[in-house]
């Protein structure tokens, strides 16, 4: 936690990426600050879920930075080079990185309370008791008490989207990434897994959500970007954002969705 | 003359040490050659899905080259091909005070090769079975590869490769009987040579097929409660002491009960 009280957490420059010939970024700058919740938004295929990959590392990005805090992600500087950092360094960068899927991508072979324990065990080392102590506060803080014990099969979308949560959390990162959260959820089981990022959102997490939910961004974000053909194309607060004075190639976006 | 029925009874009754010796034989053999087969599997499996081209084609090489060779002639090139070109010659060895006869350790061998390539497919299948996400969400948690692959990817991986796993063991079981071609002295050879003195042949062959027969048998049990323990991830519950799953297992419809409940 170093630096002045004013530094952004989360710094991209100038991001960008290929798959083979196609651009995906095309030059990505944008700042978060701590406590900061920005949502973007864009057509699917504009780059915003390999932007959020590219901050932990899922994804390599080619050319630009990524700071979060003073570290540059995924690459050292040699002079005006960038070289790829050991695969053991990215591993300690993404620690305090938590991540949500789309796809929630509980491990099948293991109950909630596992899920939650395993990488404070196994990556921080913590002792089983303080793991399964802090596991059971954060189900109770996500509403998942009951199913402690339950295998992710089990579970509705909703109710394994929140133990993703509580999993994710369990490594007290200090950044939260949130790729379509609510994506591949029944309408009836979106609201809870909402109320729960708004709960966190309320906590002062530092978090970056690529969502579809309008309503929801509108709400919880304090800051709303617009991304397209890999760009950050408008950025405002979500009055801003969605109000009657936004530009009007934003607003030809939003009626699509709507 | 007809069927001996005494005969073949007797048989059943009183095998005599060197047969049951034979039976034995014909279990480590399968055993060992099962266990070292899953361990060159293991390796050329993953190694099928290397990121380095030289390692994925090399594995892809022993895959392509063993399972287009039948294990009878593997096995008499081994023992009688090599030695009689000078390349290498099997002896005889003691390891912890069990002698190893030479054709005993070329037939594990030579099993143990043919198996790791049909493991190598079954292992690889397993790993690729296994969602991509879910080894992205270990990897955003911060494990390391080797966390990923060990607490992530074998766990659920073992779920799919079971099944395959059990099936190839059952064929082991029975292919070990060409190892009597090279001269290990397993329940097949000792038939045959029963066979010559007592011209009974019909009768001691219908004896070492049911053997192989209970063999099987057994296996399949067995395998049947591992595969229960394993589908633990699918019922919201402990997972059961072996005795619970080899009742469920034995019932008509198992795993019923949990499903009503």
């Amino acid at each position: 936690m170093s630096g002045g009280a004013r530094k952004p957490l989360v710094r991209a420059l100038d991001v960008r990426k290929s798959f083979g010939e196609t651009a995906v970024l095309r030059g990505v700058d944008l700042e978060v600050q701590r406590g900061e919740v920005l949502c973007i938004i864009g057509p699917s295929g504009s780059g915003k879920s390999t932007f959020l990959r590219c901050i932990n590392q899922l994804e390599t990005y080619q050319a630009g930075r990524i700071y979060i805090g003073d570290d540059l992600i995924g690459y050292r500087e040699s002079g005006n080079r960038l070289l790829p950092l050991p695969s053991r360094q990215v591993v300690l960068q993404r620690r305090h990185i938590g991540m949500v899927f789309q796809q929630f991508n509980l491990f099948w072979h293991m109950t909630v309370l596992e899920n939650i324990v395993e990488a404070p065990i196994r990556v921080l080392g913590q002792p089983l008791a303080q793991a399964r102590e802090q596991a059971m506060r954060l189900l109770d803080r996500v509403g998942m008490t009951a199913k402690a014990n339950a295998y992710p099969m089990k579970l509705s979308g909703g109710q394994q989207q929140r133990a993703a949560i509580a999993r994710a959390l369990a490594m007290n990162p200090e950044l939260m990434l949130f790729d379509e959260p609510t994506s591949a959820l029944d309408p009836e089981t979106t609201g809870e897994v909402l109320a729960v990022i708004s709960e966190l959102a309320s906590s002062g997490m530092t978090m970056i959500i690529v969502t579809h939910e309008m309503g929801f961004a509108r709400q919880v974000a304090d800051r709303v970007v617009l991304m397209e053909e890999g760009q950050i194309r408008h950025e405002a607060a979500p009055e801003q954002f969605f109000g009657d004075k936004a530009p009007a190639r934003l607003k030809a976006f939003l009626s699509t969705i709507h | 003359m007809g069927f001996d029925w005494a005969f073949f009874f007797d048989r059943i009754v009183n095998p005599g040490a060197p047969y049951l010796n034979a039976l034995v034989r014909t279990v480590t053999m399968a055993v060992l050659a099962m266990v070292l087969g899953l361990l060159i599997g293991l390796v050329v499996g993953f190694g099928r899905l290397s990121r380095y081209g030289v390692i994925r084609a090399a594995c892809a090489f022993y895959v392509w080259l063993i399972r287009g060779i039948p294990v009878l002639v593997l096995l008499v090139m081994l023992f009688s091909g090599m030695a009689a070109a000078g390349l290498f010659r099997f002896s005889d060895i003691e390891l912890l005070g069990l002698k190893l006869t030479a054709s005993f350790q070329a037939a594990v061998i030579g099993l143990a090769i043919h198996e790791g390539a049909y493991m190598a497919e079954i292992v690889r299948n397993g790993v690729q079975a296994v969602a991509l996400g879910q080894v992205e969400a270990a990897r955003s948690l911060g494990m390391s590869s080797w966390q990923v692959t060990w607490r992530i990817v074998i766990p659920q991986a073992t779920r799919v490769i079971v099944p395959p796993f059990g099936n190839d063991f059952n064929h082991m079981l029975k292919t070990t009987s060409l190892a009597s071609v090279i001269g290990v002295q397993e329940i097949f050879l000792l038939t045959e040579a029963m066979s010559a003195t007592t011209f009974k042949s019909f009768e001691l062959l219908t004896v070492v097929a049911l053997n192989y027969l209970v063999l099987t048998a057994i296996w399949n049990t067995i395998q049947g409660v591992i595969e229960t323990r394993l589908r633990a991830h699918e019922i919201d519950r402990p997972v059961r002491t072996w005795w619970q799953s080899l009742v469920v297992y034995l019932s008509p419809t198992p795993g019923s009960a949990e499903r009503r409940a």
